[in-house]
């Protein structure tokens, strides 16, 4: 089994200790734990290559997060451990949080909402509800009014592939009609009104 | 329900479509209006919608039209085929051009618009401004999702299973 590596990283003992002691009943989850300084935290998640990074606050401020974000390695997420109370008084509530002043059950429910989140277990293609490149074009076409013939022509595609496409499309989007469709592409921006000419 | 006469059953069914298109569908028609304006007041595209469920209605009174004018007078002029023992107008009157297999297969259709248009509300608008006006919309959409569903119901297992089974007797 494929272990989720997650690198918890705060100033606090406390934390340290626990959320280690905490995480060693997920059987599928590697922890590796680093009583690192602010200015090392970066290069430390590059060298493990975690799947989450769990951090506290003063490991990283707030406004410094998009800037972190981007040197990231693809594949680590940036986890915050919260209070609850803490987080109220700053105003800014960062999606992706764990809070750590909770019973054990809601500790448990909020890591797994986490894994579930970010680590998809089964493969990302076909199961994501985002559509792919080829799907949003093909969805454009449709809304410009296109067959799925005149589609697999303009694209050098054969219609049963087009129709493939569209069943895949019909599927993410759960919606089914081509006005509904239409729609879609249009709050989405993939085609403007002016070009269907509503 | 198979004992109900098909004047009965179609005495109904007319019913329900004059409260779909009279009561309910204007009625809807104008919750959509209000939350374009209440919801959506942001949204440049939110008018999509009215066009939307427009398209729809159109779609269910075409469809509900040909039900009160084709199939409903077909099924009645079976029934009375049917009962009447009179061999010689039986035969004359029946006409081969149609059969209520024609019309089974139309019911779907109608239903995915009702469909897509819950999704997008759900799914692909912004969260409205006036989410108590939006959650009555949605309501409102989904009663008549499941009004319409046991309409198609009777329709579909009760009427035309008669109408086969009639049809058969009288072409016999």
């Amino acid at each position: 089994m494929v272990k989720i590596k997650v690198l918890i990283a705060s100033k606090s003992y406390i934390i340290l200790r626990g959320l280690n002691f905490f995480l060693k009943e997920f059987e599928e989850v590697e922890v590796i734990w680093s009583n690192v300084e602010k200015e090392e935290l970066l290069s430390s998640i590059l060298k493990a290559q975690p799947d989450l990074a769990m951090v506290t606050a003063e490991m990283i401020s707030h406004q410094d997060i998009p800037e972190f974000q981007k040197h990231f390695p693809g594949k680590t997420k940036l986890i915050f451990l919260i209070s609850e109370t803490k987080m109220e008084t700053s105003g800014y509530i960062y999606s992706d949080q764990f809070d750590l002043f909770k019973d054990k059950n809601s500790l448990t429910e909020q890591f797994n909402q986490l894994i579930l989140k970010h680590l998809p277990r089964k493969p990302r293609k076909g199961n994501s509800l985002e559509l792919s490149k080829r799907e949003k074009n093909i969805i454009r076409h449709i809304a410009l009014g296109l067959t799925s013939k005149e589609i697999g022509g303009k694209l050098f595609i054969s219609t049963h592939t087009v129709i493939t496409h569209r069943k895949n499309i019909t599927h993410k989007l759960g919606i089914k009609t081509v006005s509904g469709q239409t729609v879609y592409a249009i709050l989405n921006g993939i085609v403007t009104i002016e070009e269907i000419g509503v | 329900m198979q004992v109900f006469s098909i004047q009965l059953i179609i005495d109904y069914l007319g019913k329900t479509h004059q409260y779909y298109l009279k009561e309910k569908i204007p009625e809807i028609e104008q919750l959509i209006d209000q939350m374009i304006k209440k919801c959506y007041s942001h949204n440049k595209h939110a008018h999509l919608l009215r066009s939307f469920f427009k398209e729809y209605k159109e779609e269910l009174i075409n469809h509900i039209s040909r039900e009160d004018v084709t199939v409903f007078p077909y099924a009645l002029k079976i029934e009375d085929k049917y009962l009447s023992k009179n061999q010689l107008t039986r035969e004359k009157q029946v006409s081969e051009e149609y059969t209520i297999d024609s019309y089974r297969s139309e019911h779907n259709n109608i239903e995915e618009k009702l469909f897509d248009l819950k999704n997008i509300i759900i799914k692909y608008l912004p969260s409205p401004e006036n989410q108590a006006l939006c959650a009555k919309v949605l309501s409102a959409l989904f009663i008549l999702e499941q009004d319409m569903a046991d309409h198609s119901r009777i329709e579909d297992n009760v009427l035309i299973p008669k109408i086969v089974l009639m049809e058969k007797a009288v072409r016999k």
